[in-house]
């Protein structure tokens, strides 16, 4: 059983809430069924969103500004009531929980880093940082010691007596993110946790954040604009428009297999290399290939073409071994500077 | 329309008229209103009052009151168990000794504010002493420091539920419009007749008058916390207590400080207003005796004991909002001061306790009202004939044509005869027209209306404008700022007021407020532009300001009684010293948030100074002005009804001869009728504004 279960999940503001029920019914919903419904005067910020995600999976919700990332995370946390559809935490349905219970959930299952950081002004950073048990009433000292190790987590260590507003941007949303750990959560939901960082320290948090999913394993839902981080993180990604996921897949699904235009546009500056496995571009096994060339230096057939490159610094051909170790082919230096340059 | 002309983005925007109304509104407006002139003129009784059947309103309230006084018992409870908190901090301070309260309230006063306005608290304390006046202060204190806190807590209350439940908000804030605009002597009377005389009535009446700013400033805080910040909290798993209290109101904390300043200033200036139905040895009490006993010196050494109490409370509540915020960061020295005071607090208040000293003030240090006394009736003599001619001057030139008109003022006049004014009377109608139709075809039809309505005005006097041409007039205008409901609410108003039979005390009312008002905004614009302009006068303009805004009303009343006796034009002066306070703030605050951009832009397209001012910042500026003498229409009301105790006629009077005669029907009626004027005036401003409300403005 999956995790995390959003089943045909609609969010529609405005007036003519009864206007999308009858979609609700039909099944599939198609871009056009949607936009008659905006027409019609409905905002509609998620249409029949439906994804799974498992124990230790991190799902990426990828999509332009106003695409309804944001809505969909906001169902799942229930900040907002979804208008339709359900949403099951651990086979429990959400939306029909009591308020005491829901309070339950998010004090022990739910932890949300938010968009605009939502610091609260006047408690400084470690007093953000042990809120969530602070109303669960944990004693000072646990909470305080827990606070602290989450801030040197994120690497505000020395800054624990700030207040929010002494701090810059990207200091703000780290205390977010240490917030958002402090009690523990199984689901962690991020909205565009990384936006407001500098490159370097970017990339440090996203490595420090997939070196801590390898340990927690964690059931995560983040949500972000930038294809490189969605790639860099990503078991799988959604992407969204309009309300609407176009295409859910693995990374490489997304790149190499775009279901339409828009999704290839998203992905148009990624280099292939990046996510294209060996076995797709390698050459099957022929006569030339010196089958008796030891296998300890062969590459794996699902190995990405970039972490491929530094096996030709002293060699320009390579064997290529499939899951079981067998060899299924060879890949060559030449090959794969044909294959950039196509691309 | 010429190219010199301003033109105001903001009072020709949004209505939802067809265009053809829209293009023809004025042109139509003016007909009707030349033809209900030429209607009055032909049949003069249809505009007698006396021919209308009116409403017994007044009887009706009364009878209403009579069966209410069945609650009579539970709520003398209520007020008993109110004074008690009362009595005991009153029988406290008059019992401890003078150095251990002086000490404990400096202190206090450090603790929560910082060095500053501990330094004017004991400043105004020792006026306090040296003036003999201690005693009445405490009480004074002791009645304000009671009705701050009740009217605190319960506004705080109230605002959050009225945040928290949106149902309710729509009956709180209208009912905080009535509250703030009903002038405090009309729901003092009914008091009166529940608690009977007394302390418990002011402390009623003075918390009633001053939980709105608390509420009001609880909603707007509570509705301006970030929604993130809430959901941080949910998402936390804070129970909804939890949420308000760690997250909502310390975010919001600021705001309802601010709440919290203009309650207790609201209370003080209530509590001294108080004083008039139940004072005793309160300094409130002091003031009013003296004047009604034309002690001079005394009510002026009495009166700045309030000025200096409002001072000290300002000072140390607008403090206390940064000072003792949570992410201030206290300096190491004053942490240090803190406990050098704590201590000595304590070491005093035991000397004090194993003494029992007698401190008694050295008698040449003491302020005596007799020497204030002899230089004020000098001055006085003195310039006696001059300030009778201002008086006088003022009066026949500008005063009686707003209230009576200048027809009646020709007429009356003795070199003209009956036949000499009709004939005169006519050129003047016809010289007018004229005007009107060129006003229409050089300039628009709008200005062409408003010149018809105001030659109307000052021909007819605002007290003899027949009363349907003035519920057109206002209709009209609000028709065309507000739309349809507006209209209906401006024309029930005025026929509300028309048939419950104010209407004459209302066009007084209307007339003197309406004539502080001119007169502020002729006064006071300047000096604010000059505030916005200057780095000399604007250190000076807004202390003076502060200043003026913390005093409670009934003090404005002293110097210019003394100056000029009771009458029309002592209430005007009161009326325009107070109301030219917002005037001033809010043209200097319009034209300093003009954006520094917009001003470089004109710059640089080659604008004069002068045209700079009137091409950018003034049209950028107008909403706040406009706010601003909204504002200055509600402060004028307020003053209008105390200065009622100076002889001034109108809504005002009659309230205050309904307080002495023990008629709540007639008292509450008129004050009903004060508040739809005040409400109607801010709607229809506001309608010209878009911009802030009522609760937002201050
Ligand atoms: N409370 C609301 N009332 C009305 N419309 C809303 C509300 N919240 C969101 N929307 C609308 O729903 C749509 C999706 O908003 P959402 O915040 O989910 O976008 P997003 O994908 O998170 O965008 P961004 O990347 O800019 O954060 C937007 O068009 C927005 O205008
Ligand atoms: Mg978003």
């Amino acid at each position: 059983m999956p995790k995390l279960e959003c089943k045909n999940v609609w969010k529609v503001y405005g007036s003519r809430p009864e206007a999308y029920s009858g979609l609700v019914r039909q099944g599939r919903v198609q871009p056009d069924d949607i936009r008659k419904l905006r027409e019609s005067g409905a905002i509609i910020a998620a249409a029949d969103v439906s994804f799974d995600v498992n124990v230790g999976e991190i799902l990426v919700l990828m999509g332009l500004s106003g695409s309804g990332k944001s809505t969909v995370l906001r169902c799942i946390s229930q900040l907002v009531q979804p208008s339709a559809g359900t949403i099951r935490l651990d086979g429990e349905c959400l939306s029909s929980m009591s308020p005491s219970d829901l309070v339950e959930v998010r004090r022990h299952k739910m932890g949300m880093v938010f968009q605009n950081f939502g610091l609260l002004p006047h408690l400084t950073v470690v007093e953000n940082v042990e809120f969530p048990l602070k109303v669960q009433r944990t004693a000072l000292a646990v909470r305080r010691e827990r606070a602290l190790e989450m801030v040197a987590l994120v690497g505000l260590a020395g800054k624990e007596n700030a207040y929010p507003y002494e701090l810059s941007g990207g200091q703000q949303q780290r205390v977010g993110i240490a917030r958002s750990l402090a009690s523990e959560p199984d689901l962690w939901l991020l909205d565009e946790p990384f936006s407001a960082l500098d490159p370097l320290i970017r990339r440090q948090l996203q490595e420090e954040f997939l070196r801590l999913q390898r340990d927690l394993k964690k059931t995560i839902v983040f949500v972000t604009h930038d294809i490189m981080e969605a790639l860099r993180v990503g078991d799988r990604i959604a992407i969204m428009k309009d309300g609407l996921i176009v295409q859910i897949g693995t990374p490489q699904d997304i790149v190499l297999n775009p279901v339409n235009e828009y999704v290839a546009r998203f992905t148009a500056e990624v280099p292939r290399y990046r996510v294209q496995k060996v076995g797709c571009i390698m050459e099957g096994l022929s006569g030339d290939l010196n089958v008796s060339a030891d296998l300890s230096t062969a590459l794996s057939c699902d190995m990405a073409v970039e972490d491929a490159f530094e096996h030709f610094r002293d060699r320009d051909r390579v064997p290529v071994v499939d899951a079981d170790g067998r060899l299924v082919g060879q890949l060559t230096a030449s090959r794969i500077v044909n294959h950039l340059a196509k691309n | 329309m010429s190219d010199r002309a301003i033109n105001f983005p903001s009072l020709v925007n949004n209505n939802k008229m067809g265009s053809a109304i829209r293009e023809y509104y004025w042109a139509i407006a003016s007909g009707i209103l030349v033809l209900l002139i030429c209607v009055h003129q032909q049949f003069p009784g249809i505009s007698q009052i006396e021919n209308l059947t009116l409403l017994p309103v007044g009887r009706w309230i009364d009878a209403v009151f009579s069966v209410l006084l069945v609650l009579k018992p539970v709520l003398q409870i209520v007020g008993q168990i109110v004074s008690f908190a009362y009595e005991q901090l009153a029988l406290l301070l008059q019992a401890l000794p003078i150095p251990f309260t002086l000490i404990a309230l400096v202190s206090a006063a450090f603790f929560l504010a910082g060095t500053g306005p501990a330094v004017v608290v004991l400043g105004v304390l020792m006026y306090c002493i040296a003036s003999g006046y201690w005693s009445q202060s405490m009480t004074t204190l002791a009645l304000a420091v009671v009705a701050i806190v009740y009217s605190s807590i319960i506004g705080f209350w109230v605002g959050v539920l009225g945040h928290r439940r949106p149902f309710l908000r729509s009956w709180i804030e209208p009912a905080l419009d009535v509250m703030q605009t009903m002038p405090t002597f009309a729901y003092l009377i009914p008091l009166l007749l529940f608690f009977g005389f007394g302390p418990s009535v002011g402390l009623i009446a003075s918390v009633i008058f001053a939980a709105p700013p608390m509420i009001r400033n609880t909603m707007l805080g509570l509705r301006m916390v970030p929604s993130a910040i809430s959901e941080v909290a949910l998402m936390a798993g804070a129970t909804p207590w939890q949420r308000l209290w760690l997250a909502e109101v310390p975010t919001a904390r600021s705001q309802i400080m601010i709440g919290l300043n203009q309650t207790t200033m609201a209370a003080f200036s209530m509590v001294i207003v108080a004083a008039l139905i139940g004072g005793f040895n309160d300094i409130g009490w002091e003031v009013l005796s003296s004047i009604r006993q034309a002690r001079v010196g005394d009510s002026i050494v009495t009166g700045m004991v309030i000025v200096l109490l409002a001072v000290a409370l300002d000072r140390v509540t607008i403090a206390a909002i940064s000072h003792s915020s949570p992410t201030a960061k206290i300096p190491q020295r004053e942490r240090f001061l803190r406990w050098a005071l704590a201590i000595l607090t304590v070491l005093i208040g035991m000397w004090c306790l194993v003494y029992r000293p007698e401190v008694s003030w050295p008698d040449s240090w003491a302020i005596s009202a007799q020497g204030v006394d002899e230089w004020l009736s000098g001055f006085i003599t003195k310039y006696a004939s001059t300030l009778a001619e201002i008086k006088a001057t003022f009066f026949f030139y500008f005063l009686l044509p707003l209230k009576i008109g200048v027809g009646k003022l020709l007429a009356g006049s003795q070199m003209a005869t009956q036949q000499y004014y009709q004939m005169n009377a006519a050129y003047l109608i016809v010289a007018l027209l004229g005007i009107s139709v060129l006003l229409a075809i050089a300039v628009s039809t709008r200005a062409s209306f408003w010149f018809m309505f105001a030659s109307a005005t000052l021909y007819f006097g605002l007290t003899g404008l027949p009363w349907f041409v003035m519920t057109f007039a206002v209709s009209a205008l609000a028709f065309h700022l507000g739309g349809r409901r507006l209209a209906a609410f401006a024309a029930l108003v005025l026929g509300f007021i028309l048939l419950t039979g104010q209407w004459e005390s209302a066009s007084i009312s209307i007339y003197i407020c309406g004539a502080g008002v001119i007169i502020s905004i002729l006064i006071g614009t300047p000096i604010g532009i000059l505030a916005a302009k200057s780095h000399f006068v604007a250190p000076i303009v807004r202390p003076v300001c502060d200043f003026f805004q913390s005093i409670p009303l009934f003090v404005f009343l002293i110097p210019v009684l003394m100056l000029f006796g009771v009458g029309d034009f002592t209430g005007l002066l009161a009326i325009v010293a107070y109301s030219i306070i917002p005037i001033v703030r809010y043209t200097e605050e319009g034209l300093r948030q003009v954006p520094e951009v917009q001003r470089e832009a004109a710059i640089a397209c080659g604008c004069t100074p002068r045209q700079v001012f009137l091409n950018v910042e003034l049209p950028a500026a107008m909403p706040v002005l406009l706010l601003g003498i909204n504002q200055a229409v509600l402060f004028s009301l307020a003053m209008l009804a105390i200065a009622s105790l100076v002889g001034t006629a109108g809504l005002g009077q009659t309230i205050y001869v309904a307080l002495s005669k023990n008629q709540p029907g007639i008292g509450l009626l008129a004050g009903i009728c004060m508040a739809l004027i005040g409400i109607l005036a801010d709607r229809i401003l506001r309608a010209s504004t878009r911009l802030g409300t009522l609760s937002e403005a201050n």
